[in-house]
């Protein structure tokens, strides 16, 4: 099976500080895979080089088949239009309400779409991640686990085929880490989407996941399914998944 | 004897080292600002003009910002009208003072000091904002969702203080002169109708039209620097205070050095 989505030999650095020396990782159509690493290990910048937010220093990200380190802005726009993005911190605009946060891709992709359109698509939307009522309020004005359910809703407004969860149960409490886990699962099992979760919360990675890639030491240290992670040998595994190296 | 040679070539080899780390560091600056000064115009005249935002800015910063740039120019008018007569005094000139007035703040003071207003109103208030946008994801996210954040957070605004400076500063003129009429008249018998008449007769286009055409590269400069300096944001909500001290900074520094260049440069037409 030909990968959706493929990072390849792709190196990358922050003035001195390298991130990743050669990193490859296939990604395949329908899947959720999450890459899980200690802070600092580079794990969301691998959302960010996907949709070309950051440049890496060398290598190729396919998507779709297409280099997108070698398209045109147009061509990008439409590999974004594909893609959703859930922020670590949700990201919310704070000078919109609820309904113009939700309502911003549509506009920005849609410009074609009656309001009557988008406001149907938006509450639909707000219906998904169980919110139907905040439409008219400000993100100050909501909880954490607010936040990120808004901004999921955001992240799948224009139905992409593509999800990027950044740190999605961070600095949330059981309930809401249930809640969002429970939304990530859903939302692949009604929508069949493409999702990659970025996270270092092993329970939540064992929930929602198809497969599991281990970033470390600037580089995929494995990729498997559960059952092959859990399973591994591999010292580094090993120790990550117990705890004992990550932060 | 050796060991304290030594120790001032160290000392002078520091202060080169020191001087070398500010030079780069300011050409690194220059550059940034340029490159996005860049960015701007190409994204003026190919992306389509993003009308909404412009005018939502150009309530911030045009009228929002009229009552402070209008009470330091009526200030201004009036303090300047107590010193010069004090002065002129000396010499028995003071029935003259409306014409010093005119072209002192015509020329000078309310262009300058109009932009030195906007840079710490209108300037911190970008780099502030766009600082939060940017540590929070939120620029990230614009880009994410297929949007430009040119487009979308620089050219309103820059647009907006290119052209709100000059408006401003339009009003503040004629706002300082009132303010120097009311000093004038009360402290030296003037008629308001001389001093106006005086005004009239000094201040030349040259002089008014100068000052107004300074105002426009002081507004670009305020806008530009700060949404550069809240682009470059990083570190938290301290970043966010630290980048918003230096947008002001470096907006007046700007209009202080552009404001000498610029005159000179005036005076050959």
């Amino acid at each position: 099976m030909d990968a959706f989505i493929r990072f390849q030999h792709i190196k990358k650095s922050f003035d001195e500080k390298v991130i990743y020396t050669d990193l490859n990782l296939d990604i395949f159509k329908g899947e959720t895979i999450t890459i899980i690493g200690g802070s600092g290990t580079g794990k969301s910048v691998m959302l960010k080089l996907l949709l070309v937010l950051l440049r890496p220093d060398s290598g190729e990200i396919f998507f779709d088949g297409e280099d997108v380190l070698k398209i045109d802005e147009d061509q990008l726009i439409g590999v974004r239009k594909r893609v959703g993005m859930l922020f670590q911190g949700g990201a919310l605009f704070d000078s919109m309400t609820v309904f113009d946060n939700v309502a911003y891709p549509l506009y920005e992709h849609f410009k074609d779409y009656s309001e009557e359109k988008i406001a149907k698509i938006v509450h639909e939307k707000l219906e998904v991640i169980g919110l139907p009522d905040t439409a008219d309020m400000m993100p100050s004005d909501l909880s954490g686990g607010m936040k990120k359910r808004v901004a999921l809703a955001r992240a799948i407004a224009t139905d992409p085929e593509v999800i990027l969860y950044d740190e999605p149960t961070t600095g949330l409490d059981p309930t809401n880490t249930n809640r969002i886990n429970d939304l990530i699962l859903d939302l692949q099992k009604r929508f069949k989407v493409t999702s990659i979760v970025v996270t270092h919360d092993m329970a939540s990675a064992f929930k929602v996941s198809d497969r599991l890639a281990l970033l470390y030491d600037k580089k995929i240290e494995l990729v498997g399914t559960k059952a092959e992670v859990e399973r591994s040998t591999n010292e580094v595994v090993r120790k990550f998944i117990s705890g004992q190296i990550g932060e | 004897m050796a060991e304290s040679a030594s120790m001032r070539v160290t000392g002078l080899g520091q202060v080169f080292a020191k001087a070398g780390g500010g030079f780069l560091y300011l050409m690194d600056y220059l550059g940034g600002v340029a490159k996005l000064a860049a960015v701007f115009f190409k994204t003026l005249v190919r992306k389509s003009f993003p009308l909404g935002e412009t005018v939502k800015q150009f309530e911030e910063v045009g009228i929002k910002s009229a009552s402070l740039t209008n009470l330091i120019a009526l200030f201004t008018g009036l303090v300047l009208a107590v010193q010069f007569i004090v002065g002129l005094k000396r010499f028995g000139l003071q029935l003259y003072t409306g014409q010093i007035i005119g072209i002192a703040i015509t020329r000078e003071l309310g262009p300058v000091l109009t932009s030195l207003m906007i840079a710490a109103r209108v300037g911190a208030g970008i780099t502030a904002e766009l600082g939060s946008m940017k540590v929070t994801e939120q620029v990230s996210a614009v880009e994410a969702m297929g949007a430009n954040p040119i487009q979308k957070l620089v050219v309103p605004r820059v647009v907006a203080t290119t052209l709100c400076a000059p408006i401003l500063t339009v009003v503040a003129d004629f706002i300082g002169i009132i303010g120097g009429m009311i000093i004038t008249t009360a402290d030296t018998g003037v008629g308001a109708r001389y001093y106006l008449n005086q005004i009239t007769t000094t201040v030349q286009m040259i002089d008014f039209g100068s000052g107004i055409a300074k105002t426009f590269f002081f507004g670009f400069f305020i806008g530009i620097i700060a949404c550069y300096q809240g682009l470059v944001t990083t570190g938290g909500t301290e970043g966010v205070g630290r980048s918003t001290t230096l947008s002001v900074v470096y907006s007046s520094i700007c209009i202080f050095i552009s404001d000498f260049f610029l005159t000179k440069l005036f005076l050959l037409f």
